[in-house]
């Protein structure tokens, strides 16, 4: 061993005692004092050491643990490739910006193609479709699971539609072997937004398998972490290599940071009314962006995957346990539920009051978060409802009753794996207070 | 390192384990390998490319075929012994030899060393005969039927894979009988494939030979650019 990696040892021993000696001074969990979070990280030594680790590699851009992560995260969901990128959202800009390449010829998807999603999800599941001058058309979800119906989805697609692009909504896997089906009969992409469902299964495939891309989300509040992240997955080397492209400024050059000339032929090229032997470092094949992680995030993701199984057995627990004891209340509210031959990586235990309950999702939302219980809303509801997409060109098919419901009815609580058993029995005693006085 | 094959003082076969997660290739892609340690703080150490010449789904590891060039080569084959730790990162190259498509045709030409591209091919053809639909015929010249190394591989290829032929060539007057005497000869590649216009060329061989067989192809046969892959290097 070198002085430089003994030296290094010695830092990271000190940094893993300095973890063991923060976690020991925790105290246990006070019901109504302590918060009980809707989600957050979940870390031990191996994370921070990890970070500190990177660090003093001081490589700073994807390195060493970027391509370890990747491998790991492709190993884990069965794909051919994974590609980091520096968020879910800017996964699914990648993924859907990826179908617009020139290279795909006449299967790209051109300005005023459409994109089958959903009214009720996330804003960047969406935004993509339209940064890209694509047109969504809107469906419905259904109450419980919070996801569409493929009959909704097949009735949605039109002789202008060239692609789907929906979300495994806090988990739920969609009925994804169905839309597949639909995608490969009708001739359209299909992309999986799985940055809620990391470790979610439907037919006892993982979700995240079935799409010619998907997309995962490393935010803090989601299945694994590191910090700022994300990933595109996909199966099709080719796809892959628009996708790293598109990350990477749109270069056509796929070296890694701090490589020169990997591919042997960077002044020896003909690309366009370039003059020949354009150094090809500087070539660029799309309109792209720079969208990649630093090393130490992938660090901190490399832990994080290890522990991966044990978070999504934990938030199938916590989930069963919520769900066990909010049972007896389904007169007023709708419990969260699978969709059928589902098997969900949950992200949150979701609440929709009912019409007819006798209270609103303010006063229960409200009852809850003094008893110190985060909630969160179903993200951003009926998008359309939203500002920033009045004026947007777009199509909607058949109501939107469960998207409205669910701006107005809609909330979820946490079931990540911080959540503790003590905690589970004070979320359900705060419910059933709140019930029981309604 | 595993093992080395020594063919001859110059040309070894290095026959590498993995240590760490095993790479996912295809036949013809490369990768680099470095003899000093590599530091993740620091850039990647001095390296050298190679082709890949064990098949993709070989469980064994991964097999290099070096030929003294220069220093470097010369380091290789000198001075690193079995138990070495070699630091390897790829794979890379678009030269990603298949015949998956039943209707176009397949002809390979490997001048010497050029061969080892191909080889990683070959190797999985015969592990997996179905990865091989259309037909392949493998052009494969040297100066000396000694520098034939994977001569046995085609060989075998031939004997073993229905829609694989092969010829070898070498300028010796004497040689082995699965080889032919002269070169290579593009005109009578070009011939061969004359009746079968979906044919692929992959040439793979010293630069000389790879420029003035694909300008012949492209410029004097009119085959598409898209059909002439070639193994080209700075």
């Amino acid at each position: 061993m070198t002085d430089l990696q003994s030296r290094r040892a010695e830092i990271l021993e000190g940094v893993r005692a300095f973890q063991i000696h923060r976690e020991s001074t925790g105290s246990a969990f006070r019901p109504g004092v302590d918060p009980v979070h809707y989600a957050g990280r979940v870390f031990d030594g191996d994370e921070v050491v990890n970070l500190v680790d990177a660090s003093l590699d001081f490589w700073l851009t994807a390195g060493r643990y970027a391509e370890e992560f990747e491998a790991g995260l492709a190993e884990f969901l069965g794909v051919e490739e994974a590609l980091l990128v520096n968020s879910g959202s800017s996964a699914n800009l990648v993924a859907l910006t990826a179908l617009t390449s020139p290279r795909l010829r006449d299967r790209r998807l051109r300005p005023g193609d459409e994109v089958v999603t959903v009214a009720a999800g996330f804003p960047t599941t969406v935004n993509p479709i339209i940064q890209n001058r694509a047109v969504p058309v809107f469906i419905d979800v259904q109450l419980g699971t919070y996801v569409p119906s493929i009959e909704s989805i097949e009735a949605a697609v039109g002789p202008s539609t060239r692609a789907v692009m929906i979300a495994h909504t806090l988990g739920v896997p969609f009925p994804v072997s169905e839309v597949r089906e639909l995608c490969d009969a009708r001739g359209l992409w299909l992309i999986e937004d799985n940055c809620d469902a990391l470790g979610s299964s439907y037919r006892d495939r993982l979700t995240g398998t079935y799409g010619d891309f998907a997309t995962c989300s490393f935010y803090p509040a989601h299945h694994i972490t590191m910090g700022e992240g994300g990933a595109v997955v996909t199966n099709s080397e080719e796809l892959a290599r628009i996708a790293r492209s598109v990350r990477d400024w749109g270069r056509d050059c796929y070296c890694a940071g701090g490589e020169n000339n990997t591919c042997g032929k960077r002044f020896s090229q003909q690309f366009g009314t370039l003059p020949h032997g354009y150094d090809h470092k500087y070539v660029y094949s799309h309109v792209g962006y720079n969208l990649k992680v630093t090393d130490m995030q992938a660090a901190i993701g490399v832990a994080q995957l290890g522990k991966l199984p044990g978070f999504v057995a934990a938030r199938k627990a916590n989930h069963a346990a919520l769900h066990a004891g909010l049972s007896p209340y389904t007169d007023r509210v709708v419990l969260h539920e699978a969709t059928a031959d589902s098997d969900p990586s949950w992200f949150g235990y979701v609440v929709t009051v009912r019409p007819n309950a006798g209270f609103t999702r303010a006063d229960v939302v409200a009852a809850l978060e003094a008893a110190k219980i985060e909630t969160r809303n179903l993200f951003c509801g009926n998008l359309l409802r939203h500002p920033a997409y009045e004026g947007v060109e777009h199509r909607v098919v058949g109501a939107l009753d469960a998207s409205d419901l669910i701006t107005t009815n809609t909330f979820f609580v946490g079931v990540y794996p911080g959540i503790t058993r003590p905690m589970l029995d004070h979320v359900l005693d705060a419910f059933a207070s709140f019930l029981s006085r309604h | 390192m595993d093992r080395v094959e020594r063919h001859s003082t110059d040309v070894a076969t290095l026959h590498l384990a993995w240590r760490e997660r095993r790479p996912r290739f295809r036949p013809g892609q490369f990768v680099h390998v470095a003899i000093d340690a590599y530091d993740p703080s620091e850039h990647w150490p001095e390296s050298r490319v190679f082709s890949i010449a064990s098949a993709p789904s070989d469980p064994h590891g991964m097999r290099l075929t070096i030929g003294r060039q220069g220093d470097f080569t010369s380091r290789l084959l000198d001075e690193v012994r079995p138990g070495r730790t070699l630091w390897c990162k790829g794979p890379y190259g678009d030269f990603e030899v298949h015949a998956a498509d039943r209707e176009a045709p397949v002809a390979l030409v490997a001048g010497g060393t050029g061969i080892t591209p191909f080889c990683a091919f070959m190797e999985e053809a015969l592990l997996r005969p179905e990865t091989t639909a259309g037909p392949v015929r493998l052009y494969y010249g040297a100066r000396t039927a000694d520098l034939l190394l994977y001569a046995p591989l085609a060989e075998r290829c031939a004997a073993e894979l229905p829609r694989f032929s092969a010829e070898l060539f070498a300028e010796e007057d004497v040689l082995p009988p699965f080889v032919t005497r002269g070169r290579l000869d593009i005109r009578r590649i070009a011939d061969d494939a004359a009746g079968h216009p979906m044919t692929r060329f992959y040439l793979s061989g010293p630069p000389v030979m790879i420029e003035a067989f694909a300008g012949y192809l492209r410029e004097m046969r009119g085959i598409p650019a898209a059909q002439v892959l070639v193994d080209a290097w700075e």
